[in-house]
């Protein structure tokens, strides 16, 4: 039978592969695939949307002459100042790739806490900004169409309904669609770290 | 800290990263994927590497937590059962020890192959549960658990 700890201890590392990419310059050229980092860059860009964002809400608070709509918007803009708030705490957090001095265990542990944090961030964006902006933009775009003011549109029990059916339908979609979309992207990923969290206690 | 002092480090332990490597992966895609992820946090991680522990086991948790964070796009070898390696052995007589013991521990569940292979590099129980996080009594039955394994493979050899 073979000696597994001498025949172990003696695998000396050289290889062609690995020896070419351990050479002098090359470490500054390598590119992160860690799924952290690429977490951390995509909220770091739903930041800067976000801030794009407001500061259009806001220019149109001004533009808009509808004060229904301006209240929707001003609503809408502290709203999104507080995701934004929220996105700049979970991206400070977040740590950009592995931490040795962790045990794997707190390690899978963290990077699985960082994912479900940035998720539910995603959920209470679904829940409020998308239904609240799209309705925004039924009765803007109902008003244009028309020609009407807007008491005079909205108060149409007709639009009424179709506006309340909007708002009934649009929440639970919007989440519905966040939570496909958040299952595909990082499913497979999460449950994976799951299974290991457990099998490391087993 | 200079790349030329870093890039010595590495050298001096690369054995680490490669047998790691190998552990969980088997196509030259995988592997080039993962070397270089562990390759790049190890560099950006370096300048807070404070010496409280050696260099090796440093580099290990690294390369554990890398791979085991890493997205499932890298092709781990799932767990298999014994009649595999029996079956892929018949086809195969003729690899080499190395081989033969790389087939043997990737028979094991993911976590049970860093157990191993840190206490074939000669980690205690006590290290191995530092570096994963679990009690050492733990280790112990994991150990026991994949030695029996391991065995029950590798006699036949």
């Amino acid at each position: 039978m073979m000696d597994t700890k001498k025949v172990w201890q003696n695998i000396s590392g050289q290889e062609e592969l690995l020896d070419a990419l351990m050479k002098e310059g090359n470490f500054s050229r390598l590119h992160s695939k860690h799924p952290l980092s690429k977490l951390r860059r995509t909220l770091w860009i739903s930041i800067i949307l976000a801030a794009v964002i407001t500061l259009l809400y806001i220019v149109m608070i001004f533009l808009i002459p509808v004060w229904q709509v301006a209240l929707s918007l001003t609503i809408l803009a502290f709203y999104n100042l507080f995701i934004i708030k929220d996105s700049l705490k979970l991206y400070r957090k977040l740590p950009d790739g592995v931490i040795p001095d962790h045990s794997l265990k707190e390690e899978l542990s963290s990077h699985y806490d960082g994912f479900m944090q940035w998720w539910h961030l995603q959920q209470r964006i679904s829940i409020f900004i998308y239904p609240v902006a799209a309705t925004g933009g039924f009765i803007w775009g109902g008003m244009m169409g028309s020609g009407k003011a807007v008491e005079d549109f909205l108060y149409n029990p007709v639009m009424l309904t179709i506006l309340g059916i909007t708002l009934l339908v649009l929440v639970p979609l919007s989440y519905w669609f966040a939570r496909i979309l958040f299952q595909q992207m990082y499913g497979r990923h999460l449950k994976k770290l799951k299974q290991q969290i457990e099998s490391m206690e087993s | 800290m200079s790349e030329k002092e870093f890039l010595a480090r590495l050298k001096e332990h690369q054995g680490i990263v490669y047998k790691l490597v190998h552990l969980y992966t088997d196509t030259e895609e995988d592997k080039k994927d993962l070397y270089q992820e562990i390759l790049l946090q190890a560099w950006k991680s370096y300048p807070g590497f404070r010496g409280e522990s050696k260099f090796s086991t440093w580099l290990y948790r690294l390369c554990l937590n890398t791979i085991f964070t890493l997205q499932k796009k890298i092709n781990r070898i799932e767990y298999t059962d014994t009649r595999q390696f029996e079956e892929t052995l018949a086809a195969e007589p003729n690899v080499n020890e190395t081989e033969r013991l790389y087939m043997a521990l990737r028979t094991l569940a993911e976590t049970d192959r860093a157990v191993v292979s840190l206490h074939l590099d000669g980690y205690s129980n006590q290290e191995i549960g530092t570096i994963l996080g679990i009690t050492p009594n733990l280790v112990g039955v994991k150990f026991h658990r994949a030695k029996q394994q391991l065995a029950s493979l590798l006699k036949q050899l």
